[in-house]
Order: C-alpha cells, then structure tokens, then sequence
C-alpha cells in the first residue's frame, strides 16, 4: 500500500514535472536530467559501449522529452520508463545505422574517459563482460540490459522493444544462454572465484 | 540484480561491468543546448526510416516480409501467364497448365443487370405477351426430334422410300420418342416447325401446292366449289416431314382464292387484282378481306338455305 502511495507520489510529481517543462520552465528540464538522465546514460552506454556515444544518446533522449513535453500524458508509467523506451531505440537505431554503413563488425573505440579506461585496464573481467554484452544481437543486448541491470519487469521490456511478451521472453532465453556461455567461456567467473 | 537464470558465478562477473557515473557538466550542457535552441534531434524521415528497420530487420518480421515479396511476386507472375495464356495481349502464348486449364474452363455469361428507364418499362407493361413459340429458343426435345430426323434424312435407304412410307416411320420415330419421354408432343410441334423453317425454297413451294391441292379436293369432296383446274391435285414428292409441317394457316394463299377462282375471272384481271391487293395499305387489305369474309358468309348462308 505504501509503495502504491509512493510510485503514486512519484508518478505524479513527474506529472508536474512536466507541466512545468512544457511550460518551458529550464530549472524543471535540470530537474528531470537529475532524476533521470542517468538511467539514459546507463542503457546507452551497456548498448554502445562508448561513452562519448552514450552520452549523445542520453541528451538526445532528454531533448525529445522537451521536445515533446507538450503531448505528455499525465497517468502513465513516469518519465523514467520513457526515456528508457527512448533511449533503448536511439541505441538500435544507432547500432542499426553503423551496421548498415559498413558490412565490418561495429568497431570498438577507446573509451576516452580515464575512468573507464583505468577500470577497463584493471579489470579484466569487466572488459571480457562488455565484449560478451557487445557480442549479443541487438535486441538480445537490450533485453538483457534492460531486465538485469535495469531490472525492468519483462512486460515492460517487451514493451520498449515493441514485442509480445512471450516472444520477448524467448528472445531473452536465448540471450541469457548466449551471454552465460560466453562469460563462461571466457573463464573470467573461475578466475573471479580464485 | 539476481536473476536465476545466471549462477551466482556469473551474476558476480556481469555486476563487475559497472558503468562509470554521468560525465560532469552533463545538465549544463543539455541546457546550454536547450538555450541555444539546438533541440534539434533525430530528423522524422530518419526516425521513420529507422523506425521501420527497427521493426522490421530481424527474427519473425524479415521472414514476414520476404514472405510477402516473395508472395507479390509470384502472384504477378501467375497473373501475367494467365493473361499471355488467355490472349490478353496478342495471340495465345501456350502455357503448360495453364493453357490446359484456360481450355477446360467453362464459360459462363455475366449476368446483366440492365436497369429498364421508365418509357421502356413503361411499353414492357402496356405491350402484349409475345408469341412465346415464335421467340423461345428450341427445346432439347425439339433439338433431339430435329437431330434425330435430319438424320433419318441422310440416310439414303430412308431417302428411297415413297413419302407415304418416310411419313410413317418418321411419325413412329416421333411417337417412340414422345413416349419414352424424350420430348414432348408440343416440343414435337415445334420440331416439325423447326424443319419447315429450315427448308430450302423448293420444298416450300412443293408443300404449298401440296397443302393447296389438298385443300381443293377437301372442298370437292364436300361439294362447295368447282374443280380447280390450274391446281395439280397429284402428290408432291415432297418430304413429308415438311408437308405435315405447314400448318395450314401459314400457306401464303389468299383466302379469295377460291372466290376467285369461282368468279370466272381471267387469269389478266386475277393478276391486276393481286397487285392493287399487294400495294393497298394495311388498313385497306383488312377491309378487303373483312367484305370477302362476308361475302363469303353471305353465300354459304344462300346455299345452305
């Protein structure tokens, strides 16, 4: 019953949040990149694996929302499952155009962050993670991210990725065998225990 | 992140990709772009475009759409065959198995819902019902009747015989076929029409002076009128099938005729008489044959008193 009163509260301060965006109202949009900018981030950097691209999507993904602030309808899931749904589709989109830009595999860039490049350098089981998510189809990569590391319930991941959900449930059975496989070959899990 | 579909080896291994924090200055430079009015995002073509691949690249949805290509394209193949079989666009092209069905296939006309306009509809109302027997098409008795005795014709063993003897077998034929249910006596009727209709210009003529020469002696033989010198009396070799066929009323003889014959005219005046007949307007030749039809009446009525 709290959490009901809670998700309420929240949904409807999104609601308000966005009344005062399609007023145009700047310390509202900082607002709402605050709360939610970095779920954006989070799914478009797992998807693109490039931090300078994930972060293209993340403020392309927050434009929209004040793009399309006006045609917002107060009583739905929030803000932060619809910038997930766009941001998942920016990242397709994206990784749909480079594949059909070039026949090649999408070639992986140096993470110019020092951040990230340290962990990546440190951890080898974090690099051999990221090539097992990249090495994932699309939509596999996106369901996974989506319902492990976002811990989206599948009826909305279906949803973002505009499927029914038992064929999203297939697809995210193959992609959780697919990547268990991989991380598994990779023997990081062995050389993690050890 | 428990997921029970990972061991915990693996669930371990994948919580180690941890995604660095939101680069600094993140906010600001969404806003500075929001201030500078660079909103501009993904253009709508594109977003279409990629919308469209989105759905429609990968798994069910390719194999959806090369189906359906797949499907246009050999429908437009069978249809372009089929209008080359049909001689849509010149002279038939021979198409195995579809040539072979064009072939079989029946045709059937369209049904033609002609919408009658009102005058027409009108006149269809006021108008008498047409001779039926004139305009209906043969029956299939009467086209058996007419089959069966065309063929008796050719026949030369049945050609040789007298036309009382052709007669008879051709009325037993008629009668064979009545009864066993082939046709019916009126589509007999019709049949025997049928032939006289058919009938070369000759015969014709012989069955009129048949049917005259008939229609002399009957009148002989009831006393009413003089023998009829210009008419042979004698037996036409004509075919009997055809002779029983005119019906009387259709022999293009003038009911005066016999009046006339009766009259002591000469052949001169009978001719000019027939001329003035032929050139006077309708309503005229039915005042003339209604004063002869009186006339006769009035003469019967003398002699019988």
């Amino acid at each position: 019953m709290s959490a009901n009163l809670a998700t309420k509260a929240v949904a409807e301060s999104d609601d308000e949040l966005m009344v005062r965006i399609a007023a145009r109202d700047h310390a509202a949009m900082r607002l709402a990149s605050d709360r939610h900018a970095q779920s954006a981030w989070r799914i478009a950097y797992r998807m693109l694996g490039d931090a300078t691209e994930a972060e293209d999507v993340a403020q392309e993904t927050l434009l929209r929302l004040w793009n399309h602030a006006d045609r917002w309808q107060a009583g739905g899931r929030g803000i932060g499952a619809w910038l997930s749904r766009v941001a998942t589709n920016q990242c397709l989109d994206r990784l749909r155009r480079k594949r059909f830009n070039s026949d090649q595999e999408v070639p992986e860039r140096a993470d110019e962050t020092p951040l990230a490049d340290a962990q990546m350098q440190a951890d080898e089981v974090q690099v051999a993670v990221k090539h097992c998510i990249e090495a994932l189809p699309e939509r596999q990569r996106a369901a996974v991210i989506l319902t492990y590391y976002e811990e989206t319930p599948n009826q909305p991941a279906a949803d973002i990725l505009e499927m029914q959900l038992k064929a999203f449930e297939s697809l995210l059975f193959r992609a959780r065998s697919t990547l268990r496989g991989c991380v598994e070959r990779k023997g990081v899990t062995a050389a993690r225990n050890a | 992140m428990a997921d029970p579909e990972f061991s915990p080896e693996v669930c371990k291994a994948l919580d180690s990709y941890i995604v660095p924090a939101l680069p600094a200055g993140f906010a600001d430079r969404l806003l500075a772009r929001i201030e500078a009015g660079d909103t501009a995002t993904v253009t709508p073509a594109a977003s279409f475009a990629s919308r469209f691949r989105r759905k429609g690249a990968s798994g069910s949805n390719a194999w959806r759409r090369s189906g359906r290509i797949l499907g246009a394209v050999a429908f437009l193949s069978l249809a372009t065959a089929t209008a080359a079989a049909a001689g849509l666009f010149g002279d038939p092209v021979y198409m195995p198995g579809i040539s072979e069905a064009l072939a079989k296939a029946e045709l059937v006309p369209l049904k033609q819902n002609v919408v009658k306009s009102e005058p027409t509809a009108l006149a269809a109302k006021t108008l008498p019902e047409p001779a039926l027997a004139a305009t209906e098409p043969p029956a299939s008795g009467t086209e058996a009747i007419v089959s069966r005795l065309s063929e008796m014709r050719t026949d030369p063993a049945y050609s040789n015989l007298t036309p009382r003897e052709r007669l008879a077998i051709a009325r037993k034929e008629v009668r064979t076929m009545i009864r066993s249910g082939e046709a019916t006596p009126q589509e007999a009727r019709a049949a025997v029409r049928e032939l006289a209709r058919t009938a070369d210009p000759a015969t014709r003529a012989q069955v009129r002076e048949t049917i005259q020469a008939r229609r002399q002696a009957r009148l002989e033989r009831t006393g009413r009128m003089a023998p009829a010198a210009t008419v042979d009396a004698t037996p036409v070799e004509a075919d009997p099938m055809v002779a029983t066929a005119e019906p009387e009323s259709e022999v293009p003889v003038t009911e005066e005729l016999p009046a006339v014959a009766d009259s002591g005219l000469s052949p001169e005046k009978i001719d000019a008489l027939r001329e003035k007949y032929s050139a006077a307007s309708p309503e005229q030749r039915a005042q003339i044959r209604q004063f002869l039809r009186e006339r006769r009446s009035s003469r019967l009525q003398r002699r019988t008193q």
